[in-house]
């Protein structure tokens, strides 16, 4: 015998169960939106924007913001970026190249995640594996520091900036990877050193640390840890960090 | 059901309710059991790698149940030829699709013929790729501040700045004195870089005479030294000994060797489990 309460439980469960169904029947079309878009033009659609940035905020929140921060403005002592600045270490920012770094990493074992190249250690008996680049004498990296201070017209001491300019053109290397111009090269991960961002800060005992210890920063490949909705969501999330004046172009 | 606990009810309903009705209840089973197998059925054929449930939205095919990434298929257009997967025509589309196709038959086929067995790149290149995923596994997973904190008072010496040096080492008569340096005393070269970190110092130098020079101090003058054929002096002019830097200076250094290390642990760890689980013959001669 069914009693007026449990006629209204009956009817309840299957409301329920209808909107549960529909709630699921749309994630999982927007989902398959998301997956299946250009990443270059999910900006330009506002469905799949506000989506993939809900999504992406709270994957951010549970991957990524333990490193980067909650609101992605990095920690120079870690030397994890800022993601807020517009400054891309790798690429030029676009969502599927966040979307890369964010699948396969950077220095994080995977074959496929960016392993180019990384600073050398110049105070230490073999400053790189890969090429012939030999140590400095710490009178040589004081001439390269001021060098690079001078790039910000921080320099203190004209004759060293001289020879540290000799030195990064020359037995140095430094040309190598950031570029005779000191302006860097996103396809391998190699920093600008003219301009005011420094991933590791930018004092002087900073700097030479950097020199002397060298850099290697990594960022895990999340292949196996997050759903590809998840991955490409927050590419798109990370993107808009980066995009607060609302500009659009994800390509 | 009466008519007081349902007045709300048409007649007609409460009585046939309050009826035992042996077809109602067949049919409210049988409602159930075609139910129950649509919600099922559901899960079971939109499940991935399912062959029912078609190419899911993150693959752009499905090769014997393997899937080909949409993600790898969008960086191939890029990368062959500079498109965005919207504006790629149809022709490099399937180029690319083709290729990939191509690529996973082959080495599914490969596998099929147990090329791992013969091949040594690809035996090299499989215990490198199994290796390097417990790797990537670890550095996906971060260590609590605590952890980091301890791991770096336990170790904070790795992470010290490299020591510097200037010093002179002169070759001296036997039977000098120790703190004052002999007339005829004769300087040599072998530190003709001037200030040098400890590593260069202890190459120019030598072991022993490093090992002299790395505890006395500004102005000191060692006690004689005899190397070889000859008495060695050292006067250190500054030495700088490394010291220890502060966790917020290293962070990046620390977690990198905290995670080296604790991938080393796992790839010990994975080597016993998969030793334990195996079933190893070994001839006798090599026992």
């Amino acid at each position: 015998m069914i009693g007026r309460r449990a006629l209204w439980c009956m009817v309840g469960c299957v409301v329920l169960g209808g909107v549960m169904l529909g709630r699921h029947a749309h994630e999982a079309g927007l989902r398959r939106d998301l997956l299946r878009a250009d990443p270059a033009t999910i900006m330009g659609d506002p469905r799949l924007a506000a989506y993939a940035r809900q999504r992406g905020g709270a994957v951010f929140a549970r991957a990524c913001a333990s490193c980067h921060g909650p609101g992605g403005q990095g920690n120079i002592a870690g030397g994890v970026p800022d993601l807020r600045d517009g400054e891309h270490l790798y690429g030029e920012g676009r969502i599927d190249e966040i979307e890369q770094i964010t699948r396969y990493g950077i220095r994080s074992h995977h074959s496929l995640g960016w392993n180019l190249a990384s600073m050398p250690a110049y105070a230490s008996p073999h400053p790189s594996a890969d090429k012939g680049i030999h140590p400095l004498t710490p009178a040589q990296t004081a001439d390269l520091v001021q060098f690079l201070l001078g790039m910000g017209g921080r320099a203190t001491d004209g004759a060293a900036v001289e020879r540290g300019k000799a030195l990064f053109a020359g037995a140095g290397g430094c040309y190598d990877c950031h570029g005779s111009d000191a302006g860097g090269d996103s396809s391998i991960g190699a920093p600008s050193l003219s301009d005011a961002v420094w991933l590791y800060g930018g004092s002087p005992a900073r700097i030479r640390a950097s020199i002397e210890q060298g850099r290697a920063g990594v960022s895990p490949a999340f292949l196996h840890t997050l759903d590809p909705a998840d991955i490409r969501a927050v590419a798109v999330f990370t993107f808009g960090l980066s995009r607060q004046d609302g500009s659009h172009d994800g390509g | 059901m009466t008519e007081a606990e349902t007045p709300w009810l048409p007649v007609r309903w409460r009585l046939a309710w309050a009826r035992e009705n042996t077809r109602r209840s067949l049919t409210l089973c049988a409602a159930g059991a075609v139910l129950g197998l649509v919600v099922g059925g559901y899960g079971l054929f939109t499940a991935q790698g399912t062959r029912i449930a078609g190419v899911p939205p993150e693959d752009v095919a499905v090769v014997n149940g393997v899937p080909v990434l949409r993600v790898d298929y969008d960086n191939q257009l890029r990368a062959q030829f500079n498109v965005s997967p919207e504006q790629a025509t149809p022709a490099q589309r399937k180029t690319v699709i083709e290729a990939m196709l191509r690529e996973e038959l082959y080495v599914q086929r490969g596998l099929e013929l147990g090329v791992p067995t013969d091949d040594v790149d690809v035996r090299a290149a499989l215990v490198n790729a199994v290796e390097e995923a417990a790797t990537a596994d670890v550095l996906a997973s971060r260590p609590t501040e605590e952890e980091l904190r301890a791991y770096y008072q336990a170790n904070r010496m790795r992470w010290a700045n490299e020591g510097t040096m200037l010093v002179e080492d002169y070759v001296v008569p036997a039977g000098s004195t120790a703190g004052v340096l002999p007339a005829g005393a004769v300087r040599q070269p072998v530190m003709r870089d001037g200030e040098e970190y400890w590593f260069a110092a202890r190459l120019h130098l030598g072991e022993a005479l490093f090992r002299l020079a790395q505890g006395l101090r500004d102005g000191a003058v060692s006690a004689p030294l005899h190397i070889g054929e000859q008495w060695h002096m050292l006067r250190i002019v500054r030495n700088r000994p490394p010291v220890a830097r502060a966790l917020d200076e290293v962070r990046d250094k620390v977690l990198a060797d905290f995670q080296k290390d604790k991938a080393a642990r796992l790839a010990s760890a994975n080597d016993r489990f998969l030793r334990r689980r195996a079933d190893i013959q070994l001839a006798g001669d090599v026992k």
